[in-house]
């Protein structure tokens, strides 16, 4: 409190200097008038007093330092005297602050996705209260799997579940929106009446849904929207609430518009449609009563006073009793369980989050590398410097107050960094966001979101990070320099400066020190190459991997019938008509529908049994029509494609993988085998088929996955509602999007096409977490080999420099070029060889912290480890060759002459 | 009059402290008193004297108010604040006892 007001008093004081000036005349006046008093001269009075008084300054000063306004005025002081010395220094300034601008715009573009995927708190009250709800099913000699829930058994979790204040459940979904300018796909989610409340958000204008909304099947058909939704699509205009648009062709009431960047709990949603709606929307009357309907993820607030580890054992306790009264696979070794997770917990993906993680700590060594390369360049220059501050020791300097102002300059230096580092970070982000839209996993739980690189900006947050790291990076370089410069030898300094001595002299020349540090820094160097070395093999050995099919020249796009419109034979007439019509288009050369597309993650997941005898778990069904896997260009091993002969009414008949004929006919052919596949739980009719033929192994799911047992029905036989629609094209053709919108809505103008992509597109982007990593590792990489060989360059040129009047004296004595040139980079090589030494099993326990994210390389591989060392060692020769040049070009004769 | 005796900087606050303690005055009228008062023994320097007065106000043992002297010109008056006083009377009581502990052993060891 005492600092506070002394700190304010010097802010709005009138300057301390004039009354301490007076307060010290006075004394030195009163001395002089008691001197006349007692009987000396005029002058010999004045002289007397002024003697007794001492150095009036250095009574100020020491007055001064008594205070604390003191210490602000000092610190200002060093600062402006700092900013001269670094504009004064132009060049100097420049590369420490384009050095220090990579170190830290690194370290703030990873925190930037470090904050915005892992760290950055939910945007609820108090997200730490919220609890995902899991369900899991323990088969065993099958797996573990993990589901939702069903809505009557979200109503026993409600009624059970008393540890949680409330429960809410929400499902994504997707809807066709007419009524409001073009028909529109748009994301959404079907949640329960408890869902806002329970995340404690509020309506923006309008309103929520109300209890009685949530009670009765089918009625009230109230919808809210997204801000975003608002603005796009109804031109933010005010009269919104009680407007009506269609949801898949019912119309609903617009209750309410929900605060701009809430996107629910999937992360994309932007309509919000009551539970009780969902069998009008999804056209399954039986949506809400079948228990075995897995669909609606569930979480809950935490009642106030309950600890997180007693409602999860309450939960766990809860599930149980529920299974015990309504057992879910009844006669079955099956085990349905529940668990609760912490929310924030539930939604991160944990391999995108070790990716950041092992990239924030890639940076840090990037930034470590970058601060030495500074220190080293902030000693030699104090040497430079050294006769300026040995005056400045001689005549009373505090070597503390030296200590500061050095440091001053090296923090102003640092935040210059800072500042250039947020352009660089900048930079670097738009850069990543060209490459990948979005990163993380497709096919994951809704409640994982994938970071989304376009949306991401440079908020409060990252700037106080970047703030922390640029003051600490001051400190950091400059606290080494500072003393080293202040070391109180003055004598030696003033009487040494301008001469060149041997490099033997500790204190003003700190080789050994210089050399540890640039050690140190080829050490960090080949952790990072070494990671990015084998992030990039991942990279290339993921994209090199036998999808199954061709994505060249492929293009999807994705339309879905609504029910209330479409039956089964107008679907197949669709099908038929759309396939045709596309097909007619000019450089189209095959077009197919079908419910599933590679590596789109989408399936239909069941069992089935084999001539109605042995038992097929996990088998994923594919709608496909004909021309499916031409389109794909996914070969046939054995018997026959789907073709137009399989319609409805003749012989039903499937296609399967080779995987799948592996799997559940080994030894055997299964074509003309009868199978049945059962689709339980959704209330639909077994469907039972004849084999008539293997294809090859396609991924459906993700590239660095091995392919399931797939099996293929004819869609016509059995028309698919969500479908994707695949054309191949002619080789270098492009196919305008407006063509195919225009194709689509001839059949029906209600109908939105949305998802339009490229294959090839597809495929990039199902490697994006790998891409990602080797994309920025490889950035981060090549930085580190950069400072590093500059640090070396720096090291051994200076040496050179410093060692030049020696090397005349041994080249006149007789030494050959290659001894001098021996001589002059032995520091250099000796740096390089030892940081090598050091780095490799650096590394080696470094890369271990890939493994999670590393494809088909193991993180030790060994031929990686061997390009590294061949890398290191080049750059080392390359950073020592300027330098070697010098030293074998000295003359003698100039270098003795020229001290 | 001996020589002057090196005063340390605590004892030195303490004798500031001591002077004002009746009456605020300013720094010359501080450093004659003490010379005075100790029978001209103890010679303040102005060196030691006004960076010590500026430090025990930070401290806040002291306080400061311009104002007129003897002679009507300008001069910077301290006086004891309430947490000088106190600090004073602590301070008293350890020269006491740190000066009697001295004697004994200076009389008798």
């Amino acid at each position: 409190m005492r600092r506070l007001t002394s700190v304010l008093r010097y802010l709005r004081r009138s300057p301390a200097e004039e009354d301490l000036n007076e307060e010290l005349k006075y004394h030195l006046q009163r001395q002089f008038e008691l001197h006349m008093s007692s009987g000396m001269s005029e002058s010999e009075a004045r002289t007397t007093a002024q003697k007794e008084f001492g150095g009036m300054a250095q009574i100020q000063e020491e007055c001064r330092q008594a205070r604390t306004g003191y210490w602000l005025e000092a610190v200002l002081k060093d600062v402006r005297f700092g900013a001269r010395v670094l504009v004064k220094e132009a060049g100097f300034t420049a590369v420490v602050v384009a050095t220090l601008a990579f170190g830290i715009g690194a370290n703030s573009a990873i925190f930037t996705l470090l904050y915005a995927a892992v760290l950055k708190p939910l945007p609820y009250t108090e997200p730490e209260r919220l609890m995902a709800l899991e369900a899991s099913l323990d088969q065993p000699g099958r797996g573990q799997f993990r589901f939702g829930w069903s809505y009557p058994k979200f109503q026993d979790l409600q009624r059970l579940g008393t540890a949680y204040e409330s429960i809410a459940g929400f499902s994504e979904w997707s809807f066709n929106v007419t009524g409001a300018g073009d028909p529109e796909r748009v994301d959404g989610e079907i949640v329960t009446g408890s869902y806002f409340a329970a995340l404690g958000v509020k309506a923006m204008r309008g309103r929520t849904f109300l209890p009685e909304e949530d009670r009765t099947q089918d009625t009230h058909a109230v919808i809210t929207i997204s801000e975003g939704l608002w603005k796009r699509k109804f031109g933010a205009r005010s009269d919104i609430v009680g407007s009506t648009i269609g949801i898949n062709q019912i119309p609903f009431t617009i209750v309410g518009v929900m605060p701009s960047g809430f996107t629910g709990e999937s992360g994309r949603a932007e309509i919000w449609a009551p539970v009780m709606m969902a069998p009008s929307i999804g056209n399954n009357p039986k949506r809400l009563q079948a228990r075995m309907a897995h669909w609606l993820m569930a979480f809950g607030r935490v009642r106030p006073g309950v600890s997180l580890e007693q409602a999860a054992a309450d939960f766990a306790t809860a599930t149980q009793r529920m299974e015990e009264a309504h057992p879910s696979s009844p006669g079955r070794n099956d085990t349905w369980s529940g668990r609760a997770v912490p929310m924030m917990a539930a939604k991160s993906d944990p391999v995108l989050t070790r990716a950041l993680w092992v990239l924030f700590g890639a940076v840090g060594f990037v930034l470590l590398i970058a601060c030495i390369n500074v220190a080293t360049l902030l000693l030699s220059r104090t040497i430079v410097r050294q006769r300026e501050i040995a005056i400045r020791l001689a005549i009373g300097a505090s070597r503390a107050s030296l200590v500061r102002q050095l440091l001053a300059e090296s923090i102003l230096l640092s935040f210059a960094g800072g500042v250039a580092g947020l352009g660089f970070a900048l930079a670097t982000l738009k850069i990543l966001a060209l490459q990948n839209s979005q990163v993380g996993d497709l096919g994951n739980s809704p409640m994982i979101a994938r970071l989304n690189l376009t949306s991401l900006t440079l908020d409060w947050t990252v700037l106080v990070f970047t703030g922390v790291v640029s003051l600490l990076t001051g400190i950091l370089f400059g606290l080494m320099p500072a003393l080293q410069a202040s070391r109180p030898d003055p004598g030696s300094a003033l009487k040494a400066s301008g001469v060149a001595t041997t490099e033997r002299r500790p204190g003003v020349h700190a080789s050994g020190l210089r050399s540890a540090l640039v050690t140190a820094q080829v050490a960090l160097a080949v952790v990072l190459v070494a990671g990015a070395g084998l992030m990039l093999q991942s990279l290339a050995r993921l994209l090199a991997t036998k999808m199954g099919f061709h994505a060249e020249n492929v293009w999807t796009f994705r339309v879905v019938l609504p029910p209330q419109r479409y039956n089964e034979s107008s679907l197949r007439r669709f099908h038929d008509e759309l396939i045709a019509r596309l097909r007619s288009l000019p450089g189209v050369q095959s077009a197919s529908v079908a419910s599933t597309i590679p590596l789109s993650g989408q399936n239909e997941n069941t069992t089935g049994k084999v001539n109605n005898i042995a038992e097929m778990a996990d088998v994923k069904v594919h709608m496909v029509s004909s021309d499916y896997f031409q389109t794909y260009a996914i070969p046939l091993i054995k018997g026959r494609l789907l073709t137009d002969v399989d319609r409805e009414g003749r012989q039903r008949v499937a296609v399967i993988s080779e995987s799948a004929a592996r799997q559940y006919w080994p030894g055997q052919d299964p074509i003309g085998h009868q199978i049945t596949l059962g689709l339980d739980g959704w209330g639909r009719p077994v469907e039972a088929a004849e084999i008539v033929g293997i294809v090859g192994d396609v991924k459906y799911r993700r590239l660095d996955t091995p392919p399931d047992t797939d099996f293929y029905l004819s869609n016509q036989q059995r028309p698919f509602r969500q479908i994707f629609i695949s054309l191949r094209v002619r080789p270098n053709f492009e196919l305008p999007g407006a063509v195919i919108r225009d194709t689509v809505r001839g059949l029906d103008a209600a109908l939105p096409v949305y998802a339009l992509r490229s294959m090839t597109e597809i495929v990039a982007d199902s490697a994006s977490v790998i891409r990602f990593n080797s994309l920025l590792l490889s950035l981060f990489a090549v930085l580190a080999l950069i400072l590093a060989t500059i640090g070396i360059f720096g090291m051994v040129s200076y040496s050179v420099n410093a060692r030049t009047r020696e090397m005349g004296v041994r080249s006149a004595l007789g030494a050959s070029t290659r001894q001098l040139i021996g001589l002059a980079l032995s520091g250099g090589i000796r740096a390089g060889v030892l940081g090598l030494l050091i780095g490799i099993p650096l590394a080696l326990a470094g890369t271990r912290l890939l493994r999670g994210l590393l494809y088909e390389v193991k993180d030790g591989d060994p031929g990686t480890m061997f390009g590294v060392c061949a890398l290191i060692l080049v750059v080392t020769l390359i950073a020592c060759y300027m330098p070697a040049r010098r030293a074998a070009a000295i003359d003698p004769a100039i270098a003795l002459r020229n001290e | 009059m001996g020589k002057p005796i090196d005063l340390v900087q605590g004892t030195l606050d303490v004798l500031i402290m001591r002077s004002i303690a009746q009456q605020s005055l300013h720094g010359w009228a501080i450093a004659q008193r003490i010379h005075l008062v100790s029978n001209e023994v103890l010679q303040v320097q102005q060196g030691s004297l006004y960076p010590a007065l500026h430090r025990l106000e930070e401290q806040g043992w002291i306080e400061s108010e311009w104002g007129e002297s003897e002679n009507n010109r300008r001069a910077k008056y301290y006086s004891l604040t309430q947490a000088g006083r106190k600090r004073l009377k602590q301070e008293i009581d350890n020269w006491d006892r740190l000066s009697s502990a001295i004697t004994l052993v200076l009389k008798k060891a």
